[in-house]
């Protein structure tokens, strides 16, 4: 099957943006047609609990949220520490999950580190992955267009992405600092780089080949495979309702407060 | 995540919500010992597939609504205190009366204010940005607006064309976007949807439907940049007769960016709620 070349959008957008300015000569890539493309219609699932690094961690029975269990991202001294704190918190509940307090975004990479199902969707100029845990949409534009120079700060951050063949390759910058990669508590800065190179390895799998850099938190690459596995056809994925009886909301200063059985707010 | 065989939670609660949990839990341990499946043979190419998704309509890139975000409204904006005109019964106009006075009184009794999905119709009414996304099995309609203070969050919908037949019986519950189906007609995309939530906010003033609304929506290109979406509503609880409203968007140039939502806003960035809350244990607090 004849698939088109593209160019390496993804490094040349990425050192544009390290420059401030756009790259002047990255020529559209040939539109594919739906011919070119791979099929990975229906519902899929995370392969594995909600652990990110599963090769480096701790103990491999351990879920996240389990105080102690721990990852081995190849972190700085500064940022060990600050694992090291998050640790801690996750151990005596001073670090929650901002996903609990709903409305907030996994955002990259958390986006493929969810449990229930997932879409991946593709078409000839654009990928969606969704979660249905959180209610995700993470874009991945294959249009040819580069990262804008502005690309910073938000959840998933911007993603933009070629096909070699059967295999998308994803790179994605512009991601918020602080939010987590998992409920063990690893956090990097918003200067994380992710390359993804994605494909579907058999009949019921696919998968995510990841290579993370932060020239602020980590010493080097860090490599982190996900899988998620097809789930039989008829499987539907529902609304995500995170808020639903949320006796924990957040006012508009960013501060939890806590309901009372008549939904008014206890003061502490 | 559910198939439609497994839900029944009446007779089978293990098998919804019990049996995610028991796979999630099991599958951390099993897929830790366990090596990772073998690369092997993808399914072949499906020509057929491949023609009907070739032959559908060129709904890309981002849209924006030609009507404010009053459900019924025909204007671009819609005016202070609008609000929308379905055939009401009397108990559901003074339903929406007085959900009307609570919202003026103060806006937080709004769902949104607590970060709940729109839901349908509401969805389709918002002031920001959306896609519309074909596939042949399945459409996608994704809507939102980019993190700030009034931000609607994610909002996604989804359409199955691939032939199933509408939920019914034990198998449809209420949620807040329903079970869609729909099926081309020519260019034109016929959705039908019900098992909407009951009393579920339609648009941002409040006006709510029964659980028994049946959605009817006809979609399709009127230009080369306009998506008009005719529904038509009806709600024997609600309504006395069929409420009918077209609205339309407009395609932006290609390439126009769009950006992940987030209802909370920056405001409320994970970082700052972990140091508040590291801080307040450090006081004492």
């Amino acid at each position: 099957m004849a698939r088109p070349m593209t160019k390496a959008l993804g490094a040349v957008g990425a050192a544009a943006l390290a420059l401030g300015a756009l790259p002047a000569a990255a020529a559209a890539p040939a539109r594919p047609g739906w011919a070119d493309l791979p099929d990975w219609t229906g519902v899929w699932q995370m392969v594995g609990g909600t652990i990110f690094d599963r090769t480096t961690v701790n103990d491999p029975r351990a879920q996240a949220g389990t105080a102690g269990v721990r990852e081995r991202p190849p972190y700085n001294a500064k940022w060990e520490e600050r694992y090291v704190k998050n640790i801690a918190g996750v151990a005596d509940g001073t670090f929650p999950d901002p996903l609990t307090f709903c409305g907030i975004p996994g955002g990259m990479p958390r986006m493929v580190n969810q449990p229930d199902g997932y879409d991946w969707i593709v078409t000839p100029d654009q990928v969606w992955e969704t979660t249905e845990n959180a209610g995700g949409v993470r874009r991945i534009f294959t249009d040819g267009r580069p990262h804008p120079a502005n690309a910073g700060n938000t959840y998933n951050g911007h993603s933009i992405g070629h096909w070699e063949g059967d295999t998308l390759v994803v790179d994605t910058v512009g991601m918020l600092e602080g939010a987590i990669l998992d409920r063990t508590g690893i956090q990097l800065s918003n200067q994380r780089h992710i390359v993804e190179r994605i494909r579907r390895i058999n009949a019921d799998i696919i998968e995510d080949q990841m290579t993370i850099t932060d020239p602020l938190a980590l010493t080097g690459p860090w490599k982190v495979t996900k899988q998620f596995r097809k789930q039989p056809p008829g499987t539907y994925i529902f609304d995500y309702a995170c808020a639903e009886n949320n006796r924990n909301p957040v006012d508009e200063h960013g501060r939890t407060i806590t309901l009372d059985q008549n939904g008014k707010p206890l003061h502490d | 995540m559910q198939t439609r065989r497994r839900f029944r939670l009446s007779t089978t609660a293990l098998g919804a919500a019990g049996g995610l949990i028991l796979m999630a839990g099991a599958s951390a341990a099993l897929a830790a010992a366990a090596p990772p499946p073998p690369p092997g043979p993808v399914p072949p190419p499906n020509p057929a597939r491949i023609r009907a998704a070739s032959a559908l309509p060129n709904w890309s890139g981002v849209w924006v609504p030609m009507q404010g975000d009053v459900f019924d409204t025909k204007a671009a904006k819609a005016p202070a205190g609008a609000r929308v005109h379905p055939p009401f019964k009397p108990a559901y106009e003074a339903k929406y009366a007085a959900t009307r006075a609570a919202l003026r009184k103060d806006p937080k009794t709004d769902p949104l204010a607590l970060c709940l999905p729109l839901g349908l119709l509401r969805m389709m009414s918002v002031t920001g940005h959306y896609e519309f996304t074909l596939t042949p099995e399945q459409v996608w309609i994704f809507s939102g607006t980019p993190p700030g203070p009034k931000s609607t969050g994610a909002q996604t919908r989804r359409i199955y064309t691939d032939g199933r037949p509408q939920l019914s019986g034990d198998d449809l519950f209420p949620t807040y976007t329903g079970n869609s189906v729909g099926h081309w007609e020519g260019d034109t995309l016929v959705v039908r949807t019900v098992g909407l939530n009951d009393g579920n906010f339609i648009d941002r003033t409040g006006a709510e439907l029964s659980g028994d609304a049946v959605v009817t929506e006809r979609i399709r290109l009127t230009g080369p940049n306009t998506l008009e979406d005719r529904f038509t509503i009806d709600d024997k609880t609600a309504l006395t007769g069929p409420w009918t409203v077209t609205r339309t968007w407009r395609r932006m140039p290609a390439g126009t960016p769009i950006w992940d939502d987030s209802c909370l806003g920056k405001k409320v960035n994970p970082a700052d709620l972990t140091d508040a809350a590291v801080a307040a244990k450090a006081q004492g607090k």
